[in-house]
Order: C-alpha cells, then sequence, then structure tokens
C-alpha cells in the first residue's frame, strides 16, 4: 500500500489524525501515545521545485527546498499540523518561513533539543524535559494530552521497534535482500504506525538465512538520508553492501540503552534522547563519535567508508574531513559524496562510486 | 604559563604595544591632520575616530600575538557572553572578526582554499574556512593569533558555530564549552532561561578550572555592567544616523563595530564609543554628512560583505544613496534594554538569547519595519550570504513585504561575507546601478 | 601482427580505442568525436581495430569511460579512474599523481607503487574546472590550445577573474574585453582560474612530488606548464596521452583474459 492510501486507511479505521514531522530528531514516542501518525518527510524528490525557490535561496540545501516544494504543491493538505525539530540553521528557519509568512495554514509545532550537551549534562537534561512537557502543552489543545500510561505504552513499542531495527541492522549480511529492500524495511517507520512497523520488521527477520550469505564487499554508510534510494543499487551493482550504517534518518535515532523501567515517562524519553549514538546536528563530540563509527565499522569488517551527505548540509559537513582522517589512520578508506536529492542519481555520481569499490578490490 | 612569558607579555602590554600604538598614532594623525580638510568625494570628510579605532585594534591584536603562555587565552563566537571571562583575565581572540578582517585585507580567499584543500567543503561558512584555513596554515594578517585554552561557542548567532568549534576543539585538544541558546519562536520560554542560567554557572566552573582562578563575583557585576553600557553607547552612535544627513553610514559602522565586538566589558571599548560619539554629534550639529549629498536612505540587511565595503560604498555614496542603518550593526544594541544589575543572571539571559538571529522571521521583519521607520529609509538592501543561512532564509519574502506592502523599494544582492568566489563585481554593480535608478 | 586486446574509452567528448599487442604496447588506435549513439560508434570502431591489426572476433574487449555501459560485446567494464590509474602506471613504471582533464570532468589519481590505485578526486558536477570550461573560454576568444602557451608567457598575470563557473567566468571575460584588457591577460586569467581549481582537486591528495598529465587538457601545453607553476611541482605529460584511459581497459582486457 503506498503512502497515500496508507494515511487515509489510518484515518479512517483507526480515527488517527495525520502529522507531517520534518527531519531528524522528535519524540515520535508522544505521537504515538496521543494516537496520532507522524510522517515523515526527508526530501522526497519528485515536486516542482520552481515555487519554493521563490522562497528559499539555492544555497540551501535539497531537504529543505524538497519539503517546501511538497507542502506548496498540496501534498501536506491532508495533515493535521506540521512538527518541525530543531535540527539545524536552515529547518530552523523554514519552521518559521511556514507560519510566519503563512505559506501554510497549519498548526506548526517547534520542538527543540539541546545542542553540543553530553549527556551527564544537567542543565540540557532538564531543559529536554521541559521542552517536552511544552511539546505536549502545544498539542493538546488538537489532540489532546496522553495518559501516562498512554506514554509509557507507546514509549514500550518504540522501544522493540529499535531493538529490532538494530538486530537487523546487526545481521545485515545473513540476509539475501538487496540495500533497498532492506533499508525501505528499516525506513518504513518512518509514516508506519509502530505496530505494523514492528510487524514488517519482525516479518523480514524471519527470512534471515542461518549463515552469512552477502558476498559483496562490505562497507559503511553514513549521511543523512539514503534518497535517492538508488543510491544503495549503485552500491550494490558496484559489488558492495551496506555492512553498516550511520545514517541520520535510520542508526542515528536509535536508543541505545533502555531506560529505567520505573522512570516517570518524561524521564524516560529524556534518557532516550541522550542515548541516541550521537548525530552531527547534535553537536556531538567529533573524535568521539568517528571512534564509535570506526569500532562498529571494524566489527562489520568493512573495507570503505561512504558519506553520502546531502548538498548544503553543514553540520555533516563539518565533521567530515576529520571522521575521514581518523578512518584512513585505520586503514579504511573513505569516499566523500553530495546529493542534491534530485530524482536522479547522477551518471557521474555512479562513476565516483564505482571507482571506490574498484579501488577498494584492488589485491593489496 | 611559564615566568618569562608573563614577562614577556606584561613588557609587550605596557611598553612596546603603547609605544608602537604612540608611534602609529602620530604618524597618522600626521597624515590625518594632512588630509582633514581635503575634500574626500563623494564622501564628507574623514573621521578621526579612525584612528583612534586602528590603535585600538592595533594594540589588541599586537598584544595577542605574546598572550600564549602568559595569560588565558579563550577563543569566542561574537555572540558568546563575554563578559563571564573577564574577571578570569582571559585574553579573548574572535575568529570571525578575524577573519572579516582577512576578508577586508584580502586574504580570506587563499585561505579557504587552504581549508578546502584539507577537505572542508566549500560550502561551508567562509568565516569557518578562512579560519580553519589560517589555523592549518599558520597565516594571518596580523602576525600571529595565540593558541587557546579554553574555546567558547554560543549557538546565538547560527549552529555553524557549534560544528565550527567542535573541530577547533580536536584541532587543538583543548575544552570546549557550548553555551546552547535555544532558538526562540514567539516570545521565548522560562525554561529557556533557566536553561541559560544553569550555562552561565557551568562555563564559570570551567573557567575556574582552566584558569584556577576563582570568580571574583564584583569583577563580574562590573565587566557585566560595563558590557551592558558599552553596547549602550554602541547603540547611541547607530542612533545618530537617524539624523538628516547621517553623519555615518553603515559601511562605516561595519568597520567602527570592532571594539564592540571584540572589547565588550573593558574601559576602552566604553570611551572609544564616547569619543565617536561626540565626534558624530559636532558633525550633525554642523550638519555634515557621511557623504555629500545624501538624497536617499537604505537599511542593509545581514553581514557585511567585508572585502567589498569600499566598491560598494563608494557606488552608492555616488549616486547620492547612504546607508543609514542594519540589522548586523543593531545586533550588537539591541538587546542590552534586558540587562538588569539586580538580576544579573537571568536578564543576562535574555541579553543573550533575544538577538536577532536567534528570533523567527515574524520578529526580524517587525525589526526592519521599525528601523525603516525610526531611521526614514527610502529603500532597503538585503544581502543573502551564501555563508550565513540562518540571516539569509526569509529573505525572499522579507523583500516581497517591504517592496509591496510598505512602499519601501529592496533589492537582494547575492554574495558572501568573506569569500569572494561567491560574488560577481560586475553583476553586483549592475544590480545596484539597476536598484538606484529605480529611485530616478 | 598479434593482438592481446583491444581498450575502448568512451568519453564524452570523444571516443578512444587502442588495440595492445602481448607486451601492452599500442599497436593501433582511433579516435574519434562521440556520436550521439555510443554503441554502434564503438562497435564500429572494434570492428576497424580488428580488420586493421587482422585479430579475430575472439579478442578479448574492455570499455571505460562515461559511455562504458553502451558498449556491447565488453567483457570487463571498468570505470575512468581504475582505466587511467592501470594505463598511466604501464606508461610510467612508477608511482605517480595523475592529472586527466578530459571534457567532462577532471580526474586526480593517486598511484601506489604496486600499481594500485590509492585515492582519486574528480570535480564536482559544474562544468569549472573540465576541459569544456577551457574550450568554451578558447572557443569565445576565437584561439587554438597552440596558441595558448605563447600567450601566457607574454601576459604579465595583472588581471583575474573571480569566477569559475562557466556561465559567470564568461560574462566577467565580456567586461574584461570591454574594458579593454588584451586578450593574452584574459586568457592568463582563465588557465590561471582553472588551474587553481584543479590544483585544489590535487591538492585534496596531498601536496605530490610531481604531476603526470593526460587527457585532452593534456594537449594544451600552456595549461601544463601554468599547473606546474600553480603546483610548483614538475609537470610532465604522459605518452599517448590521450589514449591512457583506453590503454588501461585494453591492459584490464588482457589480464583478465591471463586470469591475473
Amino acid at each position: 500500500m503506498d503512502r497515500k492510501a496508507y494515511i487515509a486507511e489510518q484515518k479512517e479505521k483507526r480515527g488517527r489524525k495525520t502529522v507531517l514531522v520534518f527531519p531528524i530528531h522528535y519524540p515520535r514516542e508522544v505521537l504515538t501515545a496521543l494516537n496520532v501518525l507522524g510522517v515523515e518527510i526527508w526530501g522526497p524528490p519528485g515536486f516542482p521545485r520552481a515555487p519554493a525557490s521563490t522562497h528559499l535561496q539555492p544555497f540551501i540545501c535539497g531537504i529543505a527546498h524538497n519539503i517546501l516544494a511538497f507542502i506548496m504543491a498540496g501534498k501536506a493538505d491532508v495533515v493535521d499540523g506540521i512538527l518541525c525539530p530543531h535540527t539545524c540553521d536552515s529547518l530552523q528557519m523554514l519552521a518559521s518561513l511556514l507560519p510566519d509568512f503563512k505559506l501554510t495554514d497549519k498548526p506548526c509545532f517547534r520542538f527543540r533539543h539541546p545542542k553540543g550537551k553530553s549527556p551527564d549534562s544537567k542543565s540540557a537534561r532538564g531543559f529536554y524535559k521541559a521542552e517536552l512537557k511544552g511539546l505536549l502543552d502545544k498539542l493538546e489543545p488538537f489532540f489532546g494530552r496522553p495518559s501516562e500510561a498512554e506514554l509509557q505504552k507507546a514509549i514500550g513499542l518504540h522501544l522493540e521497534a529499535d531493538e529490532l531495527k538494530l538486530k537487523l541492522l546487526d545481521q545485515r549480511a545473513y540476509f539475501t535482500t538487496n540495500d533497498r529492500a532492506f533499508y525501505e524495511v528499516l525506513r518504513a517507520g518512518e509514516y508506519l504506525w509502530v505496530e505494523d512497523h514492528i510487524a514488517m520488521m519482525k516479518k523480514l527477520l524471519e527470512s534471515k538465512s542461518p549463515e552469512p550469505v552477502e558476498k559483496r564487499k562490505p562497507i559503511m554508510v553514513s549521511g543523512i538520508v539514503p534518497e535517492p534510494m538508488d543510491i544503495l543499487d549503485a552500491i550494490n551493482n558496484a559489488g558492495a553492501f551496506a555492512a553498516a550504517d550511520d545514517f541520520a534518518a535510520i542508526s542515528r535515532r536509535i536508543a541505545m540503552k533502555r531506560p529505567n523501567p520505573d522512570s516517570d515517562p518524561l524521564d524516560a524519553l529524556t534518557d532516550m534522547f541522550f542515548a541516541r549514538r550521537g548525530c552531527t546536528t547534535l553537536g556531538t563530540e567529533l573524535e568521539e563519535r568517528a571512534n564509535l563509527l570506526l569500532k562498529l565499522a571494524k566489527s562489520r569488517d568493512c573495507r570503505g567508508l561512504l558519506i553520502y551527505n546531502v548538498k548544503f548540509c553543514e553540520p555533516e559537513a563539518f565533521y567530515v574531513p576529520d571522521t575521514q582522517d581518523i578512518f584512513k589512520k585505520a586503514g579504511i578508506p573513505s569516499l566523500y559524496m553530495e546529493t542534491e536529492l534530485e530524482a536522479e542519481f547522477s551518471g557521474q555520481a555512479s562513476t565516483r562510486l564505482e571507482a571506490f569499490i574498484e579501488m577498494l578490490e584492488q589485491p593489496s | 604559563m611559564t615566568i618569562s612569558r608573563q614577562l614577556q607579555y606584561a613588557l609587550i602590554k605596557n611598553v612596546a604595544a603603547p609605544l608602537l600604538v604612540k608611534t602609529d598614532a602620530w604618524k597618522s594623525a600626521r597624515s590625518f591632520r594632512a588630509k582633514k580638510d581635503k575634500p574626500n568625494p563623494p564622501f564628507g570628510p574623514r573621521l578621526e575616530s579612525y584612528i583612534k579605532l586602528k590603535e585600538l585594534m592595533l594594540e589588541h591584536y599586537f598584544t595577542g600575538r605574546y598572550a600564549d603562555g602568559a595569560v588565558p587565552v579563550a577563543w569566542i563566537t561574537s555572540g558568546s557572553p563575554v563578559e563571564l571571562l573577564r574577571p578570569f583575565g582571559f585574553h579573548i581572540v574572535y575568529p570571525e572578526n578575524h577573519a572579516a578582517l582577512c576578508a577586508v585585507r584580502r586574504r580570506a580567499k587563499d585561505l579557504c582554499v587552504h581549508a578546502e584543500n584539507e577537505g572542508f567543503c566549500r560550502d561551508l561558512c567562509s568565516y569557518a574556512r578562512t579560519d580553519f584555513g589560517s589555523v592549518m596554515s599558520g597565516q594571518t594578517p596580523v602576525g600571529r593569533v595565540p593558541k587557546p585554552d579554553l574555546l567558547v561557542t554560543c549557538t546565538n548567532i547560527c549552529q555553524t558555530a557549534l560544528a565550527w568549534y567542535k573541530v577547533l576543539a580536536r584541532k587543538f585538544n583543548v575544552p570546549l564549552y557550548v553555551f546552547d541558546t535555544p532558538f526562540i519562536y514567539g516570545e521565548g520560554e522560562e525554561h529557556d532561561v533557566d536553561y541559560i542560567v544553569a550555562q552561565f554557572h557551568e562555563l564559570i566552573e570551567m573557567c575556574e578550572k582552566v584558569t584556577g582562578r576563582k570568580l571574583d563575583q564584583k569583577q563580574l557585576t562590573y565587566h557585566t555592567q560595563l558590557g551592558c553600557e558599552c553596547s549602550k553607547a554602541w547603540g547611541k552612535v547607530l542612533d545618530l544616523c537617524r539624523n538628516r544627513p547621517a553623519p555615518m553610514t553603515t559601511f562605516d559602522a561595519f568597520i567602527y563595530i570592532g571594539p564592540i565586538v571584540a572589547m565588550r566589558g573593558l574601559p576602552e571599548c566604553l570611551s572609544f564609543y564616547k569619543f565617536l560619539h561626540d565626534e558624530l554629534q559636532d558633525r550633525v550639529s554642523r550638519g555634515i554628512g557621511a557623504i555629500q549629498n545624501e538624497r536617499y536612505r537604505l537599511l542593509w540587511d545581514n553581514l557585511p560583505i567585508w572585502f567589498a565595503i569600499r566598491d560598494l560604498s563608494t557606488a552608492f555614496a555616488q549616486g547620492g544613496f547612504n546607508f543609514v542603518c542594519s540589522t548586523y550593526t543593531n545586533a550588537w544594541a539591541e538587546t542590552a534594554h534586558h540587562f538588569d544589575p539586580n538580576d544579573v543572571y537571568r536578564s543576562s539571559a535574555k541579553l543573550y538569547s533575544r538577538i536577532i538571529l536567534n528570533r523567527d522571521l515574524r520578529n526580524k521583519a517587525d525589526l526592519i519595519l521599525k528601523l525603516c521607520r525610526d531611521f526614514q529609509c527610502d529603500g532597503a538592501v538585503l544581502h543573502s550570504d551564501r555563508s550565513c543561512k540562518p540571516y539569509s532564509v526569509g529573505q525572499y519574502n522579507l523583500a516581497d513585504i517591504l517592496n509591496r506592502e510598505h512602499g519601501i523599494k529592496t533589492m537582494i544582492l547575492e554574495a558572501d561575507h568573506g569569500d569572494p568566489r561567491s560574488y560577481s563585481p560586475e553583476q553586483g554593480e549592475l544590480r545596484v546601478k539597476a536598484f538606484m535608478e529605480t529611485f530616478q | 601482427m598479434t593482438i592481446a586486446s583491444i581498450g575502448l574509452d568512451a568519453g564524452s567528448t570523444t571516443v578512444k580505442a587502442v588495440a595492445i599487442n602481448p607486451e601492452g604496447q599500442i599497436a593501433a588506435r582511433v579516435i574519434e568525436n562521440t556520436k550521439p549513439d555510443i554503441s554502434s560508434q564503438a562497435e564500429r570502431l572494434i570492428e576497424g581495430l580488428r580488420s586493421e591489426t587482422g585479430s579475430g572476433p575472439d579478442t578479448t574487449v574492455s570499455a571505460t569511460g562515461y559511455g562504458r555501459k553502451m558498449v556491447r560485446n565488453a567483457g570487463k567494464v571498468i570505470t575512468e579512474i581504475t582505466a587511467h590509474g592501470r594505463g598511466a602506471f604501464f606508461l610510467a613504471g612508477k608511482a605517480l599523481t595523475l592529472v586527466d582533464v578530459g571534457g567532462q570532468d577532471s580526474k586526480v589519481i593517486r598511484i601506489a607503487a604496486s600499481g594500485n590505485v590509492e585515492d582519486f578526486a574528480m570535480n564536482d558536477k559544474c562544468a569549472a574546472g573540465t576541459g569544456r570550461f577551457l574550450e568554451v573560454i578558447l572557443h569565445r576568444l576565437e584561439i587554438g590550445y597552440d596558441q595558448v602557451e605563447p600567450m601566457l608567457d607574454r601576459a604579465s598575470g595583472s588581471v583575474s577573474i573571480s569566477n569559475t563557473c562557466t556561465v559567470f567566468a564568461e560574462s566577467e571575460i565580456i567586461s574584461l574585453l570591454a574594458r579593454g584588457v588584451p586578450v593574452e591577460e584574459i586568457v592568463y586569467a582563465v588557465h590561471a582560474a582553472f588551474a587553481e581549481r584543479v590544483g585544489s582537486l590535487v591538492m585534496r591528495l596531498g601536496r605530490p612530488s610531481a604531476i603526470h598529465m593526460s587527457g585532452g587538457g593534456a594537449r594544451n601545453a600552456g595549461l601544463v606548464k601554468l599547473l606546474g607553476k600553480h603546483l610548483c611541482v614538475p609537470a610532465t605529460v604522459l605518452p599517448e596521452a590521450q589514449f591512457v584511459g583506453a590503454l588501461g581497459a585494453a591492459l584490464t582486457a588482457a589480464s583478465t583474459r591471463a586470469g591475473i
């Protein structure tokens, strides 16, 4: 079922309202607890960009352009609101542009999180929890207020989904499926109701082989989002596969530690936020992050690192040279590529990727 | 810190630098006197404050060369709470200010290229690239920039500053404090203030650790109050441009902004702005304008195009156009009124978080309209700055509002604050001329 | 004539094909402007080489270049990076940094003493820093490649262009011409901007001790000289500069057959 039909069905049969969600970090659990379907928008290509380009400069990233193009094409008319996490300078401004200059009549809920703070920062935890409370207040007039039990239940479901995601990613080599199909399952959580996503992941897990079956060269993939998904086909066609993942859309949002089961739900959500692997957009420590990635890459025997960034994405691009340097010193070559989130994957990009994989295949 | 470095620094600061400054000032004063009464078309007569400014900045950068190893050195962003660092005796380096200086002196491009060769993408902010290029190559037009013992970044200007300083923290392997001021949609929330106040204390703790000194509360109050007075004095200077003709152009203000960015909270900063104010006041009372023939008054939005200030100011002045205000110069004055000496922390939290760059576009639109009203602007130039996304997004709509709803003729100028490769002077000049023609 | 293999490099501007003998020497070569129908053009060129060298239809063929996937009958298909690495290493016989200035892209390849490609960089998708950029500008000024070097020698280097974007650069050049700037100064400025752009590609892989050049751009002697000067390293043009990719492809085909 396609996304549009799914949303319509959720509304009709389950009475679920829909909120459009900007990337990257936000408490999806809160929406679930409110029986609201969150539909994330990562700047899908394919909508006419011209209307958006009268509001955004050409040096603003493709995600922001495509989100605005999507909204201006009327594709978000069915949603009941827009949730805008404070991800970066560009999305921060888009979250102001939309309501302040009346580019949408939907209510916009802004959610900010601490930047550049370590998990043990008391002030940052306090702020995050206060923001969660603030978000509940802002959502209440539109969607009601969830009970503590509803929040706890939603947290439980999302923890289960996170664990399944981790399990799938850990065992990628045991699946015969190609990367695109694999990532489609992982990314379905961007719009599916959490229980439907859990069922989908469980189904894929059942197809796991007893032994590793993936014969292609293992590489690590990093970046904001694997879009257009053709990048994954290109990796497979060139003779490699995504053995380790560090996309912001996928791994960087998984809580790596379960919260204390006795915690109050907002404390649990705060714990889960600070238990994420870290992300360039959260201002995670550079060396710490790179070393974590390196450890993961080594554990999966990755031969190379592909950093697939969205052009003009500053937070991500700042981390690149040092990350590449740390990988290089560990003997793992890396390739930096940029996408403008156009519908097609360019021939030149594909040549660079193929050349990189050929380089990894050389006898040492 | 070694004794010999401290001794050398004391000698430089107290003897050599003043001597150097005196000599330079003497030379400048002589050439100033020679030029003072000569016509300077299309501009008005030269300001003596310029010599004072040169002295101040020269001393700042010159003593800085010898600071590391003698006194603690901190590198901080322009929006950081510098007053908090003053009681600890830090020599403060502002990489943004340094990068702007590199751009003015036409050194930024090569430094950017150096950073790009090291893998930093050309789409990154040119301040950051200039800074990285300078750090990695050791090249700077100021002789030498002292290495930091502490880095402080504040997210009130952008998230770029956050990632930029993460890179610096790894390069220098020194502690970094991220002062996080949540972006304000609407009027801001009380828990933002709580968060910021808690961070003041964390930052103080970190300064104590880095310097081995305890905070002197009296000193803190002194510098905070002084910082606020500096901002107010700067605001008074800017306000003089409400007069017709305006005694100073915004392009001048871009140069005179140095001390309020780099020396806020110091007595010499305050006395400089008092001097500048008096000189401008004198111009006002004598009806002397910054340009010879002020026919139209304009507002500037966003950072200056540092490498093209002279060309642009001349082109506009020749047409009788004077820039009389800007959202950028205003940013160092606009929040000073929040300060309350009886509640230093909470009021400072507001002062630091409510600047234009940390607030939404509704606020920016209102501010621009207010400035246009207060300074009687006929038009506006919005510099769409490739290197500064938070300052630039929304300008297309703002231009539309100004043009259509308020009859303020507005043009968008696509350029960059530091990288000359992102600006086409020919096309820029052509657009400027076409814009000026619409006023005829 | 014993032919070991055929290599074909389907570039964006020209298609190059070579047939090599078992020692790897080029026995026959052909170069043509790229036609819209690359498949049949490739087929025709391969057929031509076969009949010229009298080799049979079972001679292995490898293809490279941006149109490589359009070449039917090609055994192994490899990217330009690998092909150029291979070809350049064969020609130079040592570790080297290769700068290939092609029509659609410029690439820099660092080749280790083992012959392996160690690292590479390619220009991003805009035309600045590609052979096309120079072609457009030189065409506008009505200057051929062979005229460039003496012009660069004469120029004082007093003007510069700030933009390397082809569109912007063109408009900058128009205004320079309008200001009466001598043509050789403009030619110098354009080449200097180009050298800077390609130079930073080179620097991304670390400063080399020397560079070797290939591709259509290597025919521009003035450019080669200026690039070397800009990087402060000696710059040499590889023999068979336009056929390095095709040679690399042929070598790959031969080694595939020999099972290496």
